[in-house]
């Protein structure tokens, strides 16, 4: 019962990080794959407006770096903490990393209206 | 007499108290054991060290104005991105496309609340108000912004 006791608070093995970072790596995995569709669709989208000439490259790119990149800064920051603080850094950069979808899918909503009205 | 029954207990294998303790022994917890050994040494390292996690024991963690004020603009940064997913059209192909959307919508909404309480609970405290003050500019309502300037 001592022992029990003794032990409770620390009931944290190696194996359950890798679990939590498995756990998240689908979710910032689950960005990447959305990022890839919007590189395959929005030029098309582009194209059928006639502004092919404006599709914004740098942006679709960019929303395939950024998951990934958000994912490991958040790995490295957490490396030496225990297993919640570090799921919470992990779901912080999940948030951070669907803000930067949202204002990437404003940026190219604002892009494709300057073409078209130019 | 009583050193051979103490030998047969070791051996462990007759002896059905030990059997037993077997059944509520899980692999792996020797390993936990060590583990709390290290972990009480890595704590006793983190204090010196700034580039740690806050230890498990609590403390008092004084936020100072800075700290409130960081939570107000957070607050503020919280129903910035609220205006930008109401005005905000979602066009999904499936339901289940749809539901992530959504649920990345939330995440997004509670990401600047969520940033200065994981910073208020974890960050080191000479550098708190540093990733506060990051924590602003990354998690602003940016689309917002951009949506005013165009």
């Amino acid at each position: 019962m001592t022992t029990a006791a003794a032990r409770e608070p620390r009931e944290e093995r190696p194996g359950d990080s890798w679990i939590v970072a498995l756990l998240f790596a689908l979710a910032f995995g689950y960005d990447t794959v959305e990022a890839v569709a919007n590189l395959q669709q929005l030029p098309l989208l582009y194209l059928g407006n006639a502004i092919e000439g404006a599709t914004p490259w740098w942006l679709l790119y960019a929303g395939i770096a950024l998951p990934v990149l958000l994912f490991a800064a958040a790995l490295w920051v957490g490396r030496r903490m225990r297993l919640v603080p570090k799921a919470g850094v992990l779901l912080v950069a999940l948030g951070v990393s669907a803000q930067l979808s949202l204002l990437a899918e404003q940026l190219a909503r604002q892009i494709a209206l300057t073409a078209l009205g130019g | 007499m009583r050193g051979g029954r103490g030998t047969a207990a070791s051996a462990g294998k007759l002896d059905p108290m030990n059997r037993d303790e077997d059944a509520l022994h899980w692999e792996g917890d020797d390993e936990l054991d060590r583990l709390s050994v290290v972990d009480a040494a890595d704590e006793a390292d983190g204090a010196a060290e700034p580039g740690a996690s806050a230890p498990v024991v609590r403390e008092a963690r004084h936020r100072g104005p800075l700290g409130w004020l960081m939570l107000v603009l957070a607050v503020a940064a919280t129903a910035g991105w609220v205006v930008i997913l109401v005005a905000n059209p979602v066009q999904q192909p499936s339901l289940v496309a749809l539901a992530m959307y959504q649920l990345g919508e939330l995440l997004a909404v509670l990401t600047p609340l969520l940033w200065w309480f994981v910073v208020d609970r974890v960050a080191p405290l000479p550098r708190r108000a540093l990733w506060w003050l990051a924590g602003l500019v990354v998690t602003a309502p940016w689309p917002l912004v951009a949506g005013v300037l165009a």
